[in-house]
């Protein structure tokens, strides 16, 4: 046996020690800055060490703790959540992990707390908006059913009228206010599922927001007196110029008057007005009738929250309109408020909008967009529909003979050929979604035959990506249109294409 | 007065602590109609109890007698954890809850 020097076994002992300070260093600094809480407790629950952060979690400090009793920690499975009970403030939920480990050579259980209070609240609130959306789906199929129901019902009056013609007219008048109803629906919730996906896009231009006001007023003037409700418009003599989409704005005041006529008193008073507050230019809607209660005014801009309806529920809606009002007016800048005294006081709605800066076109707003009644329209053409979806085609075709075009229509490839072998036509109007042999196939079809040359082609599809579109283009169309159908676009697109009605039309 | 006496420490919005309470009553009444008693506190109602017994989170079960009085903290929700937390069945080492309930001398 070699003999050891003593200074060397000293020495040796020092370097372990030094090795044993730097471990347990390291491990400090880990525990210590972990975001996780650690507690350590004995078998009996009795805690031995707390980590900074499980301080935190706890709201006590290490001195508070360190001796006390937390329990002995029960996890079956890989964890559990419980809520951590501060002295002072809001209980904390946290998951809970625990291992078996030692302390000072005793058995203890070392218990992991990750805070999981804001996913959980995040949890809430989606639940709370899945929740929401089913009550909306409900009301929807709800409030489309109503006025579905008046429109079958009048078709099957109109199947038996006796020919009085005041009756049918009655009918017809009954069934056009119905489906007028049902469009709006519709539209606004078009609206907020383009704008959620953020594929909403504001034309702007320059215009006098009185014009916009003067017309939303002009459209729910009859809806006013059939209420009884008195109007009162002011609009002052000064121009608003502002740089804005004048549909959407339109659309953002539709909604704001419809809801004064909904909820306001039939023989009551609702007042539109419009001006100018330093830089901004405020419309106000506002009515004496059945008002806002204070805990609802704060959340009246959410989507899905909607106002206890009338009794005689008188045109209810879906809760969406003010969603689409704050966010379209969001979208150009400006700021939507609602006020109200409470229940039975009335209510006011005021939209804020920047000011153009530039005011010296105040006065002539509308040399740039036209408006819709002066949209030119295209002479009347001959129009090919191929749609297999047979509600779809008839609707096309009926429209399509609405603006006055004279249309023939096929629900396949085949009919297409066939038809278009037998008559000339200035436009084929074709769903890419075919059976068997699908759009693009029918497009390059007709592109192989010299004779249809002149056949203006525009395909219909359900996607609007540009993928799609190149796809399209590539089979030979000469547009690609998203489904559903804008007319005023493809009035507008036919117009390019082929002259203005009156005029002679380009070859083709 | 029942030899064995149970204090549950739940937050009253929670509705997997209310299950906890519901179920850990009914495996007592069954059970031990006569030898426990459990009594259950809303920490959110009775913030005042928690304080006094330093419960630190909820759900915790506490065994006030017979002493010494002995805490667990945690998943006591799902029927047979229950059921091992007071010692109904065996395994649960460490637990001292479960060793007085399961051999109630």
């Amino acid at each position: 046996m070699t003999e050891v020097a003593p200074e060397t076994i000293w020495n040796s002992r020092t370097e372990l020690l030094r090795a044993l300070e730097a471990s347990e260093a390291r491990f400090h600094a880990i525990v210590n800055r972990s975001a996780d809480g650690v507690v350590v407790v004995t078998v009996n629950g009795v805690i031995r060490f707390v980590n900074p952060a499980a301080e935190c979690l706890l709201g006590r400090t290490a001195d508070q703790l360190l001796g006390g009793v937390f329990g002995v920690p029960i996890v079956p499975g890989e964890a559990t959540e419980i809520e951590l009970l501060q002295c002072r403030g809001q209980p904390r939920s946290v998951e809970m992990r625990v291992v078996h480990t030692e302390w000072l050579g005793q058995s203890a259980y070392l218990a992991t707390l990750r805070d999981v209070t804001e996913r959980k609240q995040r949890e809430e609130e989606a639940r709370e908006g899945v929740r929401r959306r089913d009550e909306f789906l409900a009301t929807l199929s709800h409030e489309l059913r109503n006025p579905l129901a008046v429109v079958v019902h009048s078709a099957q009056m109109l199947q038996h009228a006796t020919g009085d013609p005041s009756s049918v007219h009655r009918i017809v008048e009954v069934i056009g206010r119905e489906t007028k109803l049902m469009t709006r629906l519709l539209d606004d919730l078009l609206d907020m599922a383009r704008i959620s996906r953020g594929k909403c896009n504001l034309q702007r231009e320059r215009i006098d927001l009185r014009d916009v006001v003067r017309a939303a007023a002009g459209a729910v003037e009859p809806e006013m007196r059939k209420r009884d409700i008195r109007f009162d418009v002011h609009l002052g003599d000064e121009p608003l110029p502002i740089h804005a989409d004048p549909a959407r704005l339109q659309q953002v005041l539709m909604n704001l008057l419809t809801n004064a006529v909904r909820y306001g008193r039939s023989g009551g008073l609702a007042r539109l007005e419009a001006a100018r507050d330093r830089t901004d230019a405020v419309v106000r809607v506002s009515d004496d009738g059945i008002g806002i209660a204070p805990e609802r005014l704060k959340s009246i801009f959410e989507p899905f929250q909607q106002e206890e309806p009338p009794l005689d529920r008188h045109g209810v809606g879906l809760g969406i309109g003010l969603t689409l009002v704050r966010t379209l007016v969001q979208m150009h800048g400006g700021q939507a408020t609602a006020q109200s005294d409470g229940p039975g006081l009335g209510s006011e709605f005021a939209v804020r909008l920047p000011l153009a800066k530039d005011l010296k076109t105040g006065d002539g707003a509308s040399h740039t967009g036209e408006s819709p009644t002066a949209a030119p329209r295209p002479p009347e053409l001959r129009i090919l529909v191929v749609e297999d979806n047979n509600a779809a085609r008839e609707m096309l075709h009926a429209l399509l003979e609405l603006e006055g075009h004279h249309v023939a229509a096929a629900a396949d490839a085949e009919a297409a050929m066939e038809l278009l072998a037998f008559q000339p036509f200035d436009v084929a109007l074709i769903d890419i979604g075919l059976p068997k042999i699908d759009g693009f196939e029918l497009a390059r079809m007709i592109r192989a035959r010299r004779e249809f040359d002149a056949v203006f082609l525009a395909a219909q599809t359900g996607y609007g990506q540009p993928e799609d579109q190149r796809r399209a283009l590539k089979a030979g169309f000469d547009v690609h249109l998203v489904k559903p159908l804008d007319f005023a676009r493809l009035d507008q697109i036919l117009v390019e294409r082929f002259g203005r009605s009156g005029q002679p039309s380009a070859p083709g | 007065m029942p030899q064995f006496q149970l204090r549950l420490f739940v937050s009253g919005e929670n509705p997997a602590h209310a299950r906890v309470a519901r179920g850990l009553g009914h495996i007592i009444a069954r059970r031990f109609p006569d030898t426990c008693e459990l009594q259950v506190v809303d920490v959110c109602q009775r913030p005042e109890l928690a304080e006094r017994d330093g419960v630190l989170a909820t759900p915790t079960l506490l065994r006030v007698a017979p002493l010494p009085a002995c805490r667990v903290v945690g998943e006591l929700a799902a029927c047979k954890n229950t059921l091992a937390a007071l010692g109904l069945r065996t395994g649960v080492p460490g637990s001292t809850i479960c060793t007085a309930l399961c051999d109630p001398s």
